[in-house]
């Protein structure tokens, strides 16, 4: 190795070093990069390496940062943002919940079922992890437990139904994702819905077979409801389901049918969320005040390791660690299929650690050249990018995977945040388990059939 | 519980397991430096204001997609005032984040470290760190916006907006903030480790 390639590992080491302190992973990120430009200065001087860096070097770094001020696809975020949190606040999750329960409660397992589908809905308001494990424990939790079911099988249910909002779209991770990578948000979205189908379809399926042959797990609750109409009970889950599943199909239907871009959909989704707000009553002053305070504060700690990881990539392109990375993962094998599976298990083994945000922003575009280059025959059916589409979305599921995973996923450790102190972790850890291997089935299914993804795309904007 | 008050509380307790360390250590009572609250009570009335540039995003974005499906108009104006609110907001954000103690860490083995240890390495990284990169962005940023000014830099396109130094110097002046929020966090933990040693805690 040369001194190029030593100083590229220390910058590595020293990053994961530091992050394990626990200082916030953006300044980690903006601190090595900068330590880094002086380290390759003197190096320059002294041991004779040519990096090029010096003060002028590091100083393209507020020309970066504007390119991300400036970017007009990013402005989807805040407003994605903004309508998941006003979506929360419209207290619609709780009716349905309710009208959900209602309905489901006649059938073995409908309680669950209700927490996937509810998953489904509001993760894709949100897409952060947290907020939608958390929502999702807060309200079916105590219900579930209550109801008799067991407590394994409804703490892995809620975990893993929240974290589908990181996939679901309109998530707002696939909006990093496509900046990233230079591809279309639609496309992305659009490739998304259908992996996304198939996990919550393979979750329901294991409930339905669950409730079959372990009726114990998940008891029947004595006839709460018996004596409602079947005909009164469609129509309530009718309409509470209505208002949100509309507001999210249209912003999805637009994007598709090419009637908006993605930023339009997101700022005109934000507004239809403060009409759904103001529908329900639930429109105030302070509300709003609190749901703007709110999608500031979150945006600010994503783009602070946006700005940070921007200083850090700049920094290792100049030390030549673009091509180390490069020549190693080309060193691997020959076998494209062994690469993307060598990824993904990077990209697993790190969300164990590192959120979504960093994964994106640091791992992401130091391994996609590698990946438009292999020689990978993928039927696109035409899209621009069929392979870095289908990547992307084996890597967001491959994560989601990774934030289920025992002992240091995400989602559990949330969940455990929320749950009441009998509850141990070791519960938590043995209810994911089924819903790891459904997830590594869904994984597997997308992984070998890409039409999957691309199909949907393809017939967009028409 | 009614439903209000269920959002309420979910949001309060995501709060809570998010920030827990940060509130864990709030909650012993500290004395925090008068000069701390100050710095830290400007920069979240300034995040708070800057915060309502949301709403009028969203009025923005509803604003243009009507002129174009209702009188088929496209406004190039409104299109890039989007992205300057937008930059407004994350800029803002970032310092705004710092004092409502929301940035994103790996947290495994920090939960396990005293509180003076903890403390120890975050002015480790406040003084290391955070520093050197704030002043380098302010640095170049307030270059940046100055040669904005000094060539009267406007939009590329001709119906653009004029005036490309303000949106520029979100960049300097967000990062002064920032600056002003860690070094608040910096006297703030000095503070706390120099009065610890005097009581031999």
């Amino acid at each position: 190795m040369e001194i190029n390639d030593y100083l590229v590992v220390s910058m590595f080491l020293s990053f994961i070093f530091l992050l394990m302190s626990g200082i916030p992973v953006a300044w980690v990120l903006g601190g090595v990069g900068v330590a880094f430009a002086g380290i390759g200065y003197l190096s320059d001087i002294y041991l004779d390496t040519i990096t090029g860096l010096d003060y002028n070097t590091i100083g393209l770094l507020s020309n970066r940062i504007f390119k991300i001020m400036d970017n007009w696809i990013l402005v989807a975020l805040p407003m994605f943002i903004f309508m998941g949190l006003a979506l929360d606040e419209s207290g619609i999750a709780e009716k349905l919940l309710k009208s959900l329960q209602r309905f489901f409660g006649k059938m073995r397992g409908g309680l669950a079922i209700t927490v996937v589908i509810l998953g489904v809905l509001l993760a894709a308001s949100t897409g952060i992890i947290g907020a939608s494990v958390v929502l999702l424990a807060v309200m079916s939790l105590p219900v579930m437990l209550k109801q008799g079911y067991d407590k394994q099988t409804a703490l892995g249910v809620i975990a893993s139904s929240g974290t589908l909002g990181i996939l679901i779209p309109p998530s707002i991770m696939l909006i990093i994702m496509a900046d990233q990578l230079s591809i279309s948000v639609g496309n992305l979205f659009m490739g998304a819905v259908f992996p996304g189908l198939i996990l919550g379809t393979l979750y329901v399926g294991y409930l339905v077979i669950l409730g079959i042959v372990r009726p114990r797990k998940m008891p029947l609750v004595t006839d709460e409801y018996a004596n409602e109409s079947e005909i009164s009970l469609v129509w309530d889950l009718f309409k509470n389901i209505l208002p949100p599943a509309f507001l999210i199909l249209s912003v999805l239907g637009s994007i598709f049918f090419g009637l908006a871009t993605s930023t339009e959909a997101a700022g005109i989704g934000a507004f239809g969320a403060l009409i759904l707000m103001l529908v329900n009553k639930q429109l105030t002053f302070e509300k709003v005040k609190n749901i703007s305070k709110a999608t500031m504060n979150t945006t600010g700690y994503i783009f602070a390791i946006f700005v940070g990881a921007t200083c850090f990539s700049l920094v290792l392109r100049e030390l030549g660690g673009d091509e180390l990375i490069m020549s190693a993962l080309n060193s691997i094998s020959e076998d494209p299929v062994i690469v993307i599976l060598f990824i993904l298990g990077l990209v697993f083994v790190l969300g164990f650690v590192l959120d979504w945000i960093e994964i994106t922003l640091i791992v992401l575009p130091l391994v996609a050249p590698i990946i438009s280059e292999l020689a990978l025959e993928i039927n696109g059916f035409g899209i621009e990018n069929p392979t870095l589409v289908w990547f992307v979305l084996l890597v967001a599921m491959t994560l989601q995977t990774s934030f289920l995973t025992p002992p240091v996923g995400f989602a559990l450790f949330y969940l455990k945040g929320v749950c009441p102190p009998e509850i141990q972790l070791s519960d938590i850890y043995k209810g994911v388990i089924p819903f790891i291997i459904l997830q590594l089935i869904g994984l597997a299914i997308v992984f070998s059939f890409p039409e999957i993804v691309t199909w949907l795309p393809s017939i967009a904007y028409t | 519980m009614n439903d209000k008050d269920h959002i309420i509380e979910t949001v309060r307790v995501y709060d809570e397991v998010s920030h827990k360390q940060e509130l864990q250590s709030s909650l012993k009572a500290e004395k925090i430096p008068k000069i701390c609250t100050i710095i830290d009570s400007i920069i979240f009335k300034i995040g708070t204001a800057i915060s309502w540039l949301s709403v009028f995003l969203i009025a923005i974005i509803v604003l243009q997609v009507f002129l174009r499906y209702a009188f088929n108009i496209n406004l190039i104006q409104l299109e890039e005032l989007q992205w300057h609110l937008y930059a407004g907001i994350v800029m803002f954000g970032l310092s705004y984040a710092m004092v409502n103690h929301s940035h994103v860490r790996v947290d495994i083995l920090r939960i396990r470290f005293s509180t003076r240890l903890q403390r120890q390495i975050e002015v480790v990284g406040i003084l290391f760190l955070m520093v050197p990169f704030m002043f380098i962005v302010i640095d170049y940023g307030l270059d940046m916006t100055m040669e904005a000014l000094r060539i009267n830099e406007r939009s590329t396109s001709p119906e653009g907006l004029p005036y490309r130094w303000i949106v520029k110097s979100v960049l300097p002046l967000s990062f002064i903030l920032l600056l002003m929020a860690s070094i608040s966090r910096l006297i703030r933990h000095i503070s706390f480790l120099f009065k610890g040693c005097k009581n031999g805690n």
